[in-house]
């Protein structure tokens, strides 16, 4: 029995040996505890929106970078990737642009993550489908000497290069303060969330509710999933035009784009007034193509602009500013785009001509 | 041996095997570090819960049947076994109640198509949609932290620089294989597929022996449900959504057939190996995503078309 205790153990310390062996660890300057990165970032290494975005960076090699998202049926996700392929071709680095072939499967993206540690990549950019879920892949990363910048969607780990982009809870407390203030913190308020299950969905439902928390004027009288898709969206909204009238609906809330249109499709259906000073007041998010159309005519009141286009592009310039000299990316988040320049968040009548002319980023150049 | 002894075991070879071949060939080319001791590993790590989902799918492919709950199940257990560890449980003791929620769940799959004679493809994919729902309920559709680190270990553990997972995957396939070879399991098993009347003529409580097939299957879900959550550290029941297909597209990919009773887990073991690297080299090949859910799509269909075209000739 001792004999075999001993050997089991010299098995286990053998195995460890071998198990630290095969895993690569280089010296990488982000995983240095005490390099001292910036508290917050001073400039943005690009200007310009959506496909005017450009940078003054170029990269030293050809660097190998990957871009994974979430999946490749969602514009706002195909947006980041081109804004990434876009800066592969004005920096000069290799981009292997990466999404799951079952749309937000967070073990195939933990998978895609694993995959790239094996290829050897220099640096990888993730828009993470779950905070929790990509967290042992986003480890494994580190422990590989793999920076790796996280997108919108917090990861839960620190063991990463940084974190930026667009918060869901934030884009959702913008438009929850721009409804407040347009209706005198007194409305009515149906809202049609995304997927419950879906980590976006989350936080924007709880950007809203704290919003709203501050204003007893505001009362959310219907909320309903649907699931961020147009069909569902117009049976939804349609049910719940059988229990409310025109009057008694001042807002609704779409959990994006194709939510709120679904919506005006049934309140148009229902001979439900839209947009004008008494009319109903729908909101999106993500401001596509038919969305800003829908701007420009009037039935969509408001939506906001996540610019995925310049968002893929910072992210790759981020990696590339490290690869090339060590740059160390702030401790905290870093928002893009600019939480502090409204203008170009929320789009609505007084500035949608503007935001079709030089910001839309589904206008692809040719 | 004779050259025609050769040519015959060649011959004997199923198709996986020469895709297979061809697949690694062509990504020898375009894979960066295809070649490696760390895709070895990669490959290992990815494809052991994968195979230990594939092979319960197999036994209700065998029996002539289908389970489309698998995935959602997976995702079910992962959740369990999360909340139970957070509420203090000891990893062990949530594994093995997630286990039996698991097994449970394949029960109920296997009462319905058994006894009451309810279409496959309705039951399972019926019980597959309550435990989703059930776990979007009690999870609020949050994913569950499981931070445990003897947990994990079954996910990022290795023994002699061999993960753990690995061994797990080989101990299931043996006692899979015992299972089939020495119990009474694998003889009804091949004969609810071939011939369910001379197995009832036998004296064979086909009833039970169905349900005992399709709890063996749920409990083989839960245990790759039990994997995925280590390996992200979190329960989540969407986790697992869309590999009811993967398991299916490995059966059938291996060579075992959907209508006649014929089939093995080994052939199995092939279909998840050549999809696992399919996936793979061509993640490390750089194609884009678009192309690769064309790709796998087409891969699949050409396979199960040439598996098909030989069949019938012999």
């Amino acid at each position: 029995m001792r004999k075999l205790a001993i050997v089991a153990m010299v098995l286990l310390l053998a195995s460890s040996v071998f198990a630290a062996g095969t895993t690569e660890g280089t010296a990488a300057a982000f995983k240095d505890p005490d390099a001292v990165r910036p508290a917050a970032i001073e400039t943005y290494p690009v200007s310009g929106f959506a496909w005017n975005v450009t940078t003054d960076v170029k990269a030293n090699e050809p660097f190998t970078i990957a871009m994974i998202v979430k999946n490749n049926t969602n514009p706002f996700m195909n947006g980041v990737l081109e804004g990434f392929a876009k800066a592969a071709e004005d920096m000069g680095f290799e981009a292997l642009l990466l999404s799951p072939a079952t749309a937000d499967s967070n073990e195939e993206q933990a998978r895609l993550v694993d995959d790239m540690i094996v290829r050897g990549v220099d640096a990888i950019c993730i828009h993470p489908i779950d905070s929790n879920g990509i967290v042992p892949a986003l480890e494994r990363a580190y422990d590989a000497g793999i920076p790796v910048l996280v997108q919108g969607t917090q990861a839960n780990t620190d063991r990463i290069f940084g974190w930026y982009g667009t918060q869901y809870y934030d884009q959702a407390v913008l438009v929850g303060e721009y409804i407040a203030n347009r209706f005198n913190g007194e409305a009515n308020i149906v809202y049609l969330p995304g997927p419950p299950q879906a980590q976006n969905s989350q936080d924007r439902t709880r950007g809203f509710k704290d919003v709203f928390a501050n204003y007893p004027g505001i009362k959310i009288i219907a909320e309903q999933p649907s699931n961020f898709n147009r069909a569902e969206s117009v049976t939804v909204m349609e049910n719940i035009i059988q229990r409310f009238s025109e009057d008694e609906i001042d807002v609704v809330i779409g959990g994006n784009d194709e939510a709120a249109m679904g919506a005006i499709m049934a309140l148009q259906g229902a001979g439900y007034k839209l947009g004008g000073e008494d009319g109903i007041f729908v909101t999106g998010f993500d401001c596509n193509e038919d969305a800003s159309y829908a701007i420009q005519n009037g039935t969509l009141g408001a939506s906001i602009n996540p610019d995925p286009v310049s968002l893929g592009y910072l992210g790759a310039v981020f990696l590339v500013q490290y690869l090339n000299d060590g740059t160390l990316f702030p401790e905290s988040f870093v928002p893009w785009p600019s939480m502090e320049d409204m203008s170009n968040l929320i789009v609505d009548s007084s500035n949608i001509d503007e935001y079709i002319d030089t910001m839309a980023w589904w206008k692809i150049p040719e | 041996m004779k050259r025609g002894d050769i040519v015959r075991t060649l011959k004997g070879f199923p198709p996986v095997v020469w895709m297979l071949i061809l697949i690694i060939c062509i990504f020898s080319f375009t894979g960066t570090n295809f070649y490696s001791v760390n895709n070895l590993l990669n490959i290992v790590r990815q494809a052991s819960p994968y195979l230990i989902l594939a092979m319960g799918e197999t036994l209700a492919i065998l029996v002539g049947g289908i389970d489309l709950s698998v995935g959602y199940v997976m995702g079910f257990c992962g959740v369990a076994v999360a909340m139970l560890m957070n509420m203090g449980l000891p990893f062990y003791v949530a594994i093995l109640i997630a286990l039996v929620i698991g097994a449970f769940c394949g029960f109920i799959n296997g009462l319905f198509v058994g006894k009451f004679k309810l279409p496959y493809f309705i039951v399972t994919y019926g019980t597959g949609n309550m435990v989703y729902g059930l776990g979007s309920i009690i999870t609020g559709g949050v994913s569950q932290p499981a931070l445990d680190r003897g947990f994990r270990f079954i996910a990022d553990g290795t023994l002699l620089g061999i993960p753990v997972v690995f061994f797990l995957a080989l101990i299931v396939f043996l006692l899979m294989k015992l299972l089939i070879k020495k119990t009474p399991f694998g003889r009804n098993l091949y004969g609810l597929g071939g011939n369910r009347e001379s197995l009832f003529l036998s004296g064979v409580n086909v009833v039970k022996a169905e349900i005992m097939v399709f709890t063996v299957t749920g409990l083989l879900a839960a245990i790759a449900g039990v994997i995925f959550a280590a390996r992200s550290a979190s329960g989540h029941p969407g986790f697992g959504i869309g590999w009811e297909f993967d398991a299916v597209a490995a059966t059938i990919i291996g060579g075992n057939s959907f209508s006649e009773g014929k089939g093995s887990i080994n052939k199995t073991v092939l279909g998840v190996i050549f999809i696992q690297i399919l996936r793979i080299g061509l993640n490390i090949s750089g194609v884009a995503p678009q192309a690769q859910s064309f790709l796998i799509g087409f891969i699949v269909v050409i396979a199960i078309s040439i598996d098909v075209i030989i069949q019938r000739r012999k």
